[in-house]
């Protein structure tokens, strides 16, 4: 067994890349009423890598378009700032942190899965939408970093999960004495996240005294499970607090428009996946 | 006490369970059942005693047969 402290967790964060600083602004205009969208559609521009691969997904079969789009400019224009926003930010991420392929594909299907469901809550309970969905998309990120930076150690935490058949980070509590909700949470401040979504990451799995996005997180994450979307064989729905339950106080049928409008969601979503 | 799934059909309400679901995540599989209802009731395989998670496979359940307007 091999406990990991979070001082060497700081440590490796600490080494990693910084976010490109479009990503930042991009995460920083969630919350903000009026929106420089050109500015931003500029900084993606230069960032040709970013600008690449934002236009391939915006040009997939998924959005139907007549002709082709060539431009940042133009994908906005036609597809929405909030989509360019959301393709733009997962391709950021999805590269800032290298994995091998397999696990990082079912990494990330779990992730949009859990954004596309925390957009469709939101939709239902009056949080902010993109903040939900931006939220969702990086509620695990602290799991990614610890398969990535220790993945000797952490093949031990798959392991004693698959043998026990706990949540991960109930693994990776008795494996390594911290869990991917500390690291989430040290490395969204490493990477100057918004304050509601480092509090979504935090306590996504402890929602109880959490505020609402946080809940949201919360039951996007469980719906995501039980939706299948991971497709794994040991995958396993967390247990559900009441709290966050009756907090967003949920209809039955608000429940199914959700699990409807995330279905839905998701094969657009995940055209930002690496194929 | 036996309580069962059959593909296609919604999940039986017993008036002691609100959402009627928390006997069926801890039954062993029925034959009849399809294979999307398998994988959604071995998803639920934990926390079957918790009422949020009852009330959640259920509707899940209910989606998966079409049950939203």
């Amino acid at each position: 067994m091999s406990k990991l402290h979070i001082e060497q967790v700081i440590d490796v964060i600490h080494k990693l890349p910084s976010l490109p600083s479009v990503v930042l602004d991009l995460l920083a205009s969630l919350e903000q009423e009026n929106i420089n969208t050109h500015q931003l559609s500029e900084k993606i521009s230069r960032d040709q890598a970013l600008a690449a691969k934002t236009l391939k997904v915006a040009n997939s079969s998924f959005y139907g378009m007549s002709h082709q789009i060539s431009s940042v400019n133009d994908a906005i224009s036609i597809l929405g700032f909030h989509t360019i926003r959301n393709i733009t930010v997962t391709s950021a991420l999805i590269a800032g942190l290298a994995s091998d392929g397999a696990s990082k594909t079912v990494f990330w299907r779990h992730s949009i899965a859990t954004a596309v469901c925390a957009r469709a809550l939101a939709a239902q309970t009056g949080c902010n939408k993109e903040s939900a969905y931006s939220a969702g998309l990086l509620h695990d990120i602290g799991q990614l970093l610890l398969a990535t930076q220790f993945p000797d150690t952490y093949a031990e935490v798959l392991q004693f999960r698959k043998k026990v058949d706990c949540q991960l980070f109930e693994a990776e509590q008795e494996i390594l004495g911290l869990d991917h909700a500390l690291v989430g949470d040290t490395l969204a401040q490493r990477w100057k996240f918004p304050a509601n979504i480092q509090t979504a990451i935090s306590n996504h799995h402890t929602p109880s005294n959490a505020d609402t996005l946080a809940q949201v997180i919360h039951l996007a994450d469980a719906f995501a499970h039980a939706l299948g979307f991971a497709t794994t064989d040991d995958d396993l729905v967390p247990h559900i607090y009441n709290d966050a339950m009756e907090g967003l106080g949920l209809s039955d049928h608000s429940i199914l428009l959700v699990f409807k409008d995330a279905c839905r969601d998701f094969e657009g979503a995940s055209m930002s996946l690496p194929h | 006490m036996s309580t069962e799934i059959r593909a296609g059909a919604a999940p039986t309400t017993s008036p002691s369970n609100e959402h009627g679901v928390g006997l069926l995540i801890s039954e062993t599989l029925a034959p009849e059942i399809g294979p999307t209802q398998a994988t959604t009731k071995h998803l639920f395989r934990k926390y079957k005693d918790n009422p949020p998670n009852q009330r959640i496979y259920g509707l899940v359940c209910r989606f998966r047969e079409g049950g939203v307007a």
